[in-house]
C-alpha cells in the first residue's frame, strides 16, 4: 500500500446468495471483523490467484490517476489562446511548455503514476482505426 | 531488423523486429511486431510494455479505437519512436488491458513503407 489514504465506497449487489451471506455475517461476527472486511479478504485472495493481477493492477492505478488529471485538464485555467504544451500530473496543471521535449523531461523529473502531456489548442474526441482483433 | 513471414496456416503473417522507445529517447525495448495496415496508429502493445518505457508519464488524453467489425474502445496513447532498421520515427503507442501481439500500423509504415509479396518477400524499410 502507498501512503494514500484508504478510499471505500457503498456497494449494493443484487442477488446474492442468501445461505452464503448469513455464514459471510456468521464469520465476521466471530472474527470481530465486518462482512465488508471478509469480502474484502476474499476478493483479495481471489484476485492474487489471477494471471494478470499485476496488470490488471497497475491498470488500475494507471485510471485512478488519469481521471484526476483529466479532470485538471477540463477544469483548468487553460485559454483558448493558449499554445504549447501542458503538462499535468498528481491532478494538478504543472506547467506550460513551448516545446514537447521541455514538457516531457519535466514529467520524467516530476510525475510518478501518470502524466498528461496535451497539446493545445486541445481538441477531443480522437477516433483511431484498429485493424485487426489482437 | 529482421521482417519475415510467418505461416502455419495463417496466410503469411508479415512479422518485423523493431525497437521501440520512449519519446526522449532514453529508455527501449525491443519487440516481434504484425505489421498490420488496418492499424491506423503506430504501434499497438502490452501494457507491461508500456509501462517498461514509463510511457504512462507521456501520455495524451484516451482516444476512441474502432475496430474492423464496428465496435469501439477507449485507449490510452503515449509519443514514442519506432526504430526499424536503424531508422527512427516518431509515432504514437497505443495500449489497454489484453493486448497481447504487438502491432506495427500505418503511422510508422507511411514513413518507412512497406513491400508485401508472399510467400517469400516481406520487406519494411523501402
Amino acid at each position: 500500500m502507498t501512503g494514500r489514504a484508504r478510499r471505500t465506497r457503498l456497494v449494493a449487489i443484487k442477488n446474492f446468495d442468501e445461505d452464503l451471506y448469513r455464514m459471510v455475517k456468521t464469520y465476521a461476527a466471530l472474527t470481530d471483523g465486518t462482512i465488508a472486511s471478509v469480502i474484502e479478504e476474499a476478493l483479495r485472495s481471489w484476485m492474487r490467484g489471477r494471471e494478470d493481477y499485476d496488470e490488471v493492477r497497475a491498470w488500475v492505478a494507471l485510471e485512478r490517476e488519469y481521471e484526476g488529471n483529466i479532470g485538471a485538464l477540463e477544469e483548468g485555467s487553460i485559454g483558448e489562446s493558449d499554445s504549447g504544451y501542458v503538462l499535468i500530473c498528481d491532478g494538478r496543471i504543472v506547467d506550460l511548455f513551448r516545446g514537447y521535449g521541455d514538457a516531457a523531461r519535466a514529467s520524467r523529473e516530476s510525475c510518478e503514476v501518470q502524466a498528461l502531456i496535451v497539446e493545445l489548442p486541445y481538441s477531443e474526441g480522437r477516433v483511431v482505426e484498429l485493424g485487426l482483433p489482437w | 531488423m529482421k521482417a519475415y513471414l510467418e505461416d502455419s496456416g495463417l496466410n503469411y503473417v508479415p512479422m518485423v523486429e523493431a525497437t521501440l522507445w520512449d519519446p526522449l529517447g532514453d529508455k527501449q525495448t525491443k519487440l516481434v511486431f504484425v505489421v498490420d495496415t488496418g492499424f491506423q496508429g503506430g504501434v499497438l502493445v502490452p501494457l507491461h510494455e508500456y509501462l517498461e518505457l514509463d510511457l504512462n508519464l507521456f501520455e495524451e488524453p484516451k482516444v476512441i479505437v474502432r475496430t474492423a467489425v464496428g465496435g469501439e474502445m477507449e485507449m490510452r496513447v503515449s509519443r514514442a519512436l519506432t526504430e526499424v532498421d536503424g531508422a527512427r520515427v516518431a509515432c504514437h503507442a497505443y495500449t489497454t488491458l489484453g493486448v497481447v501481439r504487438p502491432l506495427l500500423g500505418r503511422e510508422v509504415l507511411e514513413d518507412l513503407g512497406l513491400l508485401y509479396r508472399p510467400p517469400d518477400e516481406l520487406r519494411v524499410g523501402l
